[in-house]
């Protein structure tokens, strides 16, 4: 199966903010309105995985996850949609992708 | 006329006032001598100072200013100070006798007197620790001074304040301790999510009803004789405790399981154990991964210190605070042993 690819570093910034736009710049929820949520419709109309890569950025905020990956969950209603068209590369914290995956199978429990 | 000035009367009268004239006048010259005998060899500078410094009302801060350590002892001190404001009294913070410090005590003073909404135009000063190495802190944290941001050359403390999640001052931050510690700049990824999360926590719950209105303050200490370097993070907001994002969970621990105690409260937080089960829609994961960061070893050390609860969580140790702090507190520490990535 191909992919298509994210690489939050290059493709939007290096310091990832927190969840909304009013608590500061570079905030989860933009991150997900411009960059995953058409990265990921697109994947899917494709019938591609969603590669993300994580790495380069100087480290990520929960609020920051929760509001992309777990919002992207909420748009889709399921988890197992997301978790099945994704895959990821976090080299720098070898504990983010456990995180991520955390956030997508409890963001329809809010 | 003139013979007036020979009476007996008036002679009388001319001696006794003379004398009196004389010794206003020896005595005015002895205040005089006194005062001098004070400022002689005394540059203008400090005797300025000296005069502007005598108006204000001296508070003695105590000897261990830590607010890590010596924590009910700081929260009196600055309840003191408080206290002084309300009255509109100038005061002058006094750390001329202080032994001991940590960069904590320093980022709360700053929290306060550099807050407009608590000084409330009353004048307030400083003077330095008597000891050489306190005193080079103190200066660096820009207490009484200009906080600039050009702190490039300075060996001791960065301070920052915002009210915003700057991921930029997160990422300046642990690339200037980073260097210290590891002897080069780097990247660690638990202390960038620990810093934002915490500033995140006072734009959004440090003041529900304005959100982006508290300042939040962060200052780092390179402690050289350890080689480690120290994180203080602190909002004057409403706390953890009284946060209005606490209250329906706080409410299901105490009917669902009889809690009531903030020192348990702040267990069942960091443990997430019974977030579920009270299936309050609580979103704030902060505090459980900044705890965890603790765990992963992105950070050492690490201690909370909100409303009457302060925490240990290296030790597990909870106490509860016999003077309530109004506000947020959060303290980690960076050493050689830690997580990091290049």
């Amino acid at each position: 199966m191909d992919k298509l690819i994210i690489k939050i570093a290059d493709d939007y910034t290096t310091i990832p903010g927190v969840r909304e736009e009013i608590e500061g710049d570079f905030p989860g929820e933009e991150f997900l309105e411009r960059i995953l949520l058409p990265k990921f419709k697109q994947a899917l109309s494709k019938k591609k995985k969603l590669f993300i890569d994580l790495d380069g950025t100087a480290g990520y905020a929960t609020s920051f996850l929760e509001a992309a990956f777990g919002g992207l969950t909420r748009e889709y209603k399921e988890s197992k949609i997301v978790l099945d068209n994704l895959d990821f590369k976090s080299d720098d914290d070898p504990f983010l992708e456990e995180d991520i995956i955390e956030y997508i199978r409890e963001a329809n429990d809010k | 006329m003139k013979k007036l000035y020979t009476t007996a009367e008036y002679k009388k009268r001319n001696t006794k006032q003379a004398k009196d004239r004389l010794k206003q006048r020896l005595s005015s010259k002895e205040k005089v001598k006194k005062k001098r005998g004070t400022i002689d060899g005394v540059p203008i500078e400090e005797q300025r100072e000296r005069s502007l410094i005598s108006q204000f009302e001296s508070l003695p801060a105590p000897s261990n200013f830590s607010f890590v350590e010596n924590t009910v002892a700081i929260l009196s001190y600055l309840e003191l100070i408080i206290n002084k404001i309300k009255h509109r009294k100038p005061i002058l913070i006094n750390l001329k006798e202080i032994t001991h410090l940590t960069n904590d005590a320093i980022v709360l003073l700053l929290a306060v007197v550099k807050n407009p909404a608590i000084t409330k135009g009353v004048p307030i000063k400083g003077n330095y620790p008597k000891d050489d190495e306190l005193r080079k802190i103190f200066q660096e944290s820009g207490v009484f001074g200009a906080n600039g941001t050009d702190n490039e050359h300075k060996n001791y403390i960065l301070t920052r304040q915002n009210k915003k999640a700057e991921g930029g001052i997160a990422n300046e931050m642990i690339k200037r301790a980073t260097k210290i510690v590891f002897g080069q700049e780097a990247r660690c990824p638990g202390v960038y999510r620990a810093l934002m999360e915490s500033m995140a926590n006072t734009c959004y719950h440090a003041k529900p009803t304005q959100i982006g209105h508290e300042t939040w303050w962060l200052t780092v200490y390179h402690d050289k004789a350890l080689n480690k370097v120290s994180f203080a993070f602190i909002d004057m907001g409403v706390g953890i405790f009284k946060s209005s994002k606490m209250s329906g969970f706080r409410d299901n621990l105490k009917s669902f399981f009889g809690i009531t105690d903030n020192r348990e409260v702040l267990k069942e937080i960091i443990s997430g154990r019974k977030m579920s089960s009270t299936k309050i829609p609580y979103r704030g994961k902060g505090l459980p991964n900044i705890y965890k960061g603790l765990e992963r070893n992105y950070y050492s050390n690490l201690k909370i210190i909100s409303n009457d609860v302060k925490a240990d969580l290296s030790t597990d140790k909870y106490e509860r605070l016999s003077k309530e702090f109004s506000g947020t507190f959060l303290y980690w520490e960076l050493n050689n042993t830690n997580r990091w990535t290049s």
